[in-house]
Formats: C-alpha cells, structure tokens, sequence
C-alpha cells in the first residue's frame, strides 16, 4: 500500500501554493531574462572606445569617451563601466545626454548610442611610458559581479592603420600583390543566424576580403568578393559605409559586382576583374567627406543571392547598426609608404562612378 | 559553422564550453619569428548519434591573420597531440596565392578534450606539418562547430599589420605638447622683427 501523505486542507494550502507561485514564477522569469542579455551581449553589445588619432596621451589627468550600442531584443536594464588599470585612478560618468541612465534601451525600440566618459589620473610617482588599461561592462552596482563583457581598451578602440602612400595605385582589376599586400585588411565577415532564440555572429562561406590604401587625394580600395563554389552567381552587392567621425551620417558607396558598378563617391575610378569577383577603386576623399582627415570610420557590408536565398555578411556590427559610425573599424592612417616603380600607368581602362 | 549540422544534432554539450584556441601565425612575409593568440572555442552542437567518446568538429577558419602557402601547414592539437584534419578543398580561398580561409573538420576523443582541460590548439605556418587530407567536401554528418575570436591579437612576436595599437602613454610634457606649436609661428615672428629693425 502507497504510503499517505496528509496534505493541507482549506484556506491554509491554497494560499502556500499562491504565494510560492507568486515569488518563484517572477524569480524564475528575471532569472531567465537576466541570463539572456548576458549571452546576448557577445554579439549584441558594441563597445567603441573613441581615441581619435590612436593615442592617448595623459599628463596628469586625460578624457575619453566609451560609446555603447544596445542591438539585443531587449533593454539592458542597468549598466556600469569599470576600469582596472594599476597606473591610473578612474572616474567614469555618464554622459549628459544618456537618458534613462543606467539602463540601455534596445536599437530595435528606439534607443540610441550612449556613452560614459571615462577620466584618468596618473597614480602618484608614476614614471613615464605606455601602459595597459582593461574595460568591464557589468551589471550596475558597485558589488554586483555580473560581467556583460570584459576586453582591453585597445580591443575596444578597434583602430586599423591606413598605410598611406606617395603614389597613386593602377585601377587595373588586377589586384598585385605589391600593391594591396601593405594595405589595411577587412577579412573575416559573418552572417547573422538565430539560434535558441538569440542572434549570433557566425563564421560565413560567402567570403569577402577588402584592402585599404589612401594617398594625399584618394582613398583606394580592394575588394575579393569569393562565392561558394557550385553556386550560381545572383546578386552581389557591398557597400562601404564611410564616416569622418563616430557622430556623422556615413557616405555609402556601393559596389556592385552583378551589374560592374561603383556608385555614391563622385569621380571614383574604377575596374571589375573579367569574373566580376574582384575591383579595385580610387575614391577620392573630397566625395567621401574626408578630405585632410587623418582618422576616420569605415564598414563594409555585402548582399549575395543565391536563387531565393540571400545572405548578408557583415565585416562589424549588425543590421541594426548600419548607420552607426560607432560600430565601424576606426581608421588612423599611417606614414607615407616609399613609392615604388610599377604603380603607375594603368595598362587597362577603367570606368567612373557616377 | 556548418548550418547542417546545427540542424541535425541534438544538444548533448552546456551551449558554450570555453576552449582556449592557440594560435601560432607566421607573419604574412614569411618571417621566422612565431606568433601565438589564445582565442576561445565555443561547441555548441554534438556528433552524431554512434560517435561514442568522441567529438567531431567542424567550421570555417579565416582569421586575418591566416596565411599559408600550403593546406598542410595548418595543425590542430589537443593537449599537444596533433588530431587529424580533414579540409574542404572546394571551401579554400586564396589572397595573392596564398590560403587564407578554409573549412575543416576534425575529430577528437572527449577524453583528450578533458584531459587537455578543453584546450585546443590551431596553428600555422611555414614550419607547421598537420595531418591533414584534401578532401572535395566534408561529410554532412552532424557535428560540433568551432569558432574563434576575431580580432585577437597575438601577444608576441612581430606586428601585424593589420592592426593598429592602441598607446596609453603617460607623459609629463603632454600638456605643454600643443606648444610646439607656437614654435615656427613664433620663429618667423622673430626673423621678421629683425628683418623690420636691421632693414631699418
């Protein structure tokens, strides 16, 4: 015979098993919505440290901003920045026009990039020299634990250097080593793909591959533009979003690979191989609003169909953030590379943008 | 990633176990001078049903820094024991006649794993023998997905050009450093006062 529990009767049960529903049902549902902005934040979260020239240079005391971008399904309710350095003491405070500090409202209900501004102050009898500075993102509160993201200022700032060179780059299709070899790489690029319901940055086999260069006029550009093999080549499209600073509207210029087309930089030269899988371009800067700019903000994004199916990869950030100078690679060009003896005299005509 | 695979296999694994990705690149040149990056792995997905004790694995490789004049130079090691690979001859693609981005696929005992407390090591280069096969296409069989970090950085060896380092410099002059400056203005002031007086 099953042994007999003597289970509660009347009023006294009923109102136990409310009240356990009650605390444990919302315990249950912040637990799980809390554990999901932190596996969100890997892929979701942007973080750009705005160093504008890729140097920090601090006497006693220097500034800086670190802009976040919340693109998860969600809002970040609350949010705090630590900085761990051995050599500096920091302050970090929001910025004025953070609205609704320290929660994080998601891109996809009308937030915005906000920022904290971060003060360092050398600690007493620091000696002269370089040193490392780490970032944590956590849960706000000071004793909280909870870490959105942990990565090292330089990380953040995601700078690239721009070899800048003395002479111009032959616009030929034919993308010489000599040539792009130095220039600054864009590889890498990822699809997004939903899995147990969140958004993730996978590895893409549609593969792209871009080099940058810039001269005292222009701004040149090299782009592989691979397909996966055994696939019937549809629309092909990339566009590089350019913006002089993390706050402008960027400038677009579309490559596009199907109909040999380079538009949105007026005066840009340019040349498709005979497959259409690879160009190189000359922009010059004046079209791309960087004239006499030495630092500047740049992404690439790429569009490929394959019969009903598309597949869009990105080189930084998401389809969320586009349009957000913050989420770019931030490029600082570099010294004058020596000029060498074949880069001249383009032995193929090109064609001109629009 | 292998979308197939994602499809067809159940999850057996904690959706993200970290595993510690070395990296050892040769620079882009061919310079002697090894480099190394730790990056992470996430397995997300298990092989298939039958594979007992073991886990195959699979994904695309193309970090930036990942060149090599031959497939071969690419190795996988658990716990400093080189696993062999197979990788996808039609996925390769090439930059100036080099290999810079390839799928693979490798198999690895769960054992291993663990006694490599989860560490996996991807390396490349010059002086790097793997054992690898070419094959035209990996199999669809299920697998688990490796990823890695981008952006990592090496913390060795030679520069990489393709990224710029961030300086947090501490500097005593750095507030008086906007009056260099001043400097040229103020020297051409000067010759231009004793050009006014000696030419008076």
């Amino acid at each position: 015979m099953a042994p007999s529990f003597p289970l509660p009767r009347g009023r006294g049960w009923r109102f136990a098993l409310m009240t356990s529903l009650a605390v444990l049902l919302p315990v249950a549902a912040f637990g799980h919505l809390c554990n999901d902005v932190f596996v969100q934040a890997k892929d979701n979260l942007a973080v750009k440290v705005d160093v504008r020239d890729g140097q920090l240079r601090i006497g006693q005391t220097a500034s800086f901003r670190v802009y976040l971008l919340n693109t998860m399904d969600r809002q970040l309710n609350s949010i705090g920045l630590r900085i761990e350095s051995q050599a500096f003491t920091a302050q970090v405070k929001p910025g004025p026009d953070w609205q609704g500090y320290p929660a994080i409202n998601a891109v996809s209900k009308g937030g915005r990039k906000v920022h904290f501004v971060v003060t360092l102050t050398r600690k007493p009898g620091l000696a002269d020299g370089k040193y490392s500075i780490g970032l944590k993102l956590t849960e706000g509160g000071k004793r909280s634990t909870k870490v959105y993201k942990t990565l090292d200022m330089e990380k953040a700032a995601g700078i690239l250097e721009l070899p800048a060179r003395a002479n111009p780059i032959a616009i030929d299709g034919a993308q010489d080593k000599a040539e792009w070899d130095a220039g600054a790489l864009c590889a890498a690029f990822y699809e997004r793909q939903k899995k147990d319901n969140y958004t993730y940055n996978v590895s893409s086999e549609v593969q792209t591959r871009a080099r940058f260069l810039q001269d005292a006029e222009n701004l040149y550009c090299s782009l592989s533009l691979a397909r996966p093999a055994g696939r019937e080549a549809g629309a092909d499209q990339c566009v590089l979003y350019v913006a002089k600073d993390c706050e402008s509207i960027p400038v677009k210029v579309t490559f596009d690979a199907k109909a040999g087309t380079v538009t949105g930089a007026a005066g840009a030269e340019f040349k498709f191989s005979a497959d259409r899988t690879a160009v190189e371009a000359r922009l010059p800067l004046s079209a791309l609003g960087l004239a006499g700019k030495k630092n500047f903000y740049m992404n690439l994004v790429r569009t490929t169909t394959t019969g009903p199916r598309k597949v869009v990869t990105y080189w930084q950030g998401n389809e969320q953030c586009l349009e957000q100078p913050m989420v770019y690679g931030n490029f600082v060009v570099a010294g004058i590379a020596p000029a060498t003896g074949t880069d001249n005299a383009p032995n193929e005509p090109a064609g001109n943008a629009e | 990633m292998n979308p197939r695979g994602m499809r067809n296999s159940p999850l057996l694994l904690p959706a993200v176990a970290g595993l510690a990705l070395c990296l050892c690149p040769l620079s882009a040149g061919g310079a002697a001078a090894a480099e190394s990056v730790k990056l992470q792995i996430e397995l997300s997905e298990t092989p298939a049903p039958g594979a007992a004790g073991t886990l195959r694995v699979t994904g695309r490789f193309d970090h930036p820094r990942f060149a090599v004049d031959d497939c071969r130079q690419l190795e996988v090691a658990a716990g400093g024991k080189a696993l062999p690979l197979e990788i996808e001859s039609s996925s390769m693609v090439k930059e100036f006649g080099r290999v810079v981005s390839v799928r693979l696929s490798f198999t690895v005992e769960r054992a291993a794993l663990e006694a490599a407390g989860g560490g996996l090591t991807l390396s490349w280069g010059p002086d790097v023998r793997g054992r690898t096969t070419l094959v035209e296409r990996l199999s669809d069989e299920a697998a688990a997905v490796f990823t890695w970090e981008r952006f990592a950085r090496p913390e060795g060896g030679a520069s990489d050009e393709s990224f710029a380092s961030l300086e947090v410099v501490a500097e005593s002059g750095a507030e008086h450093t906007y009056l260099w400056y001043l400097l040229p203005m103020g020297l051409l002031l000067a010759l231009l006062t004793v050009r006014k007086f000696v030419s008076a």
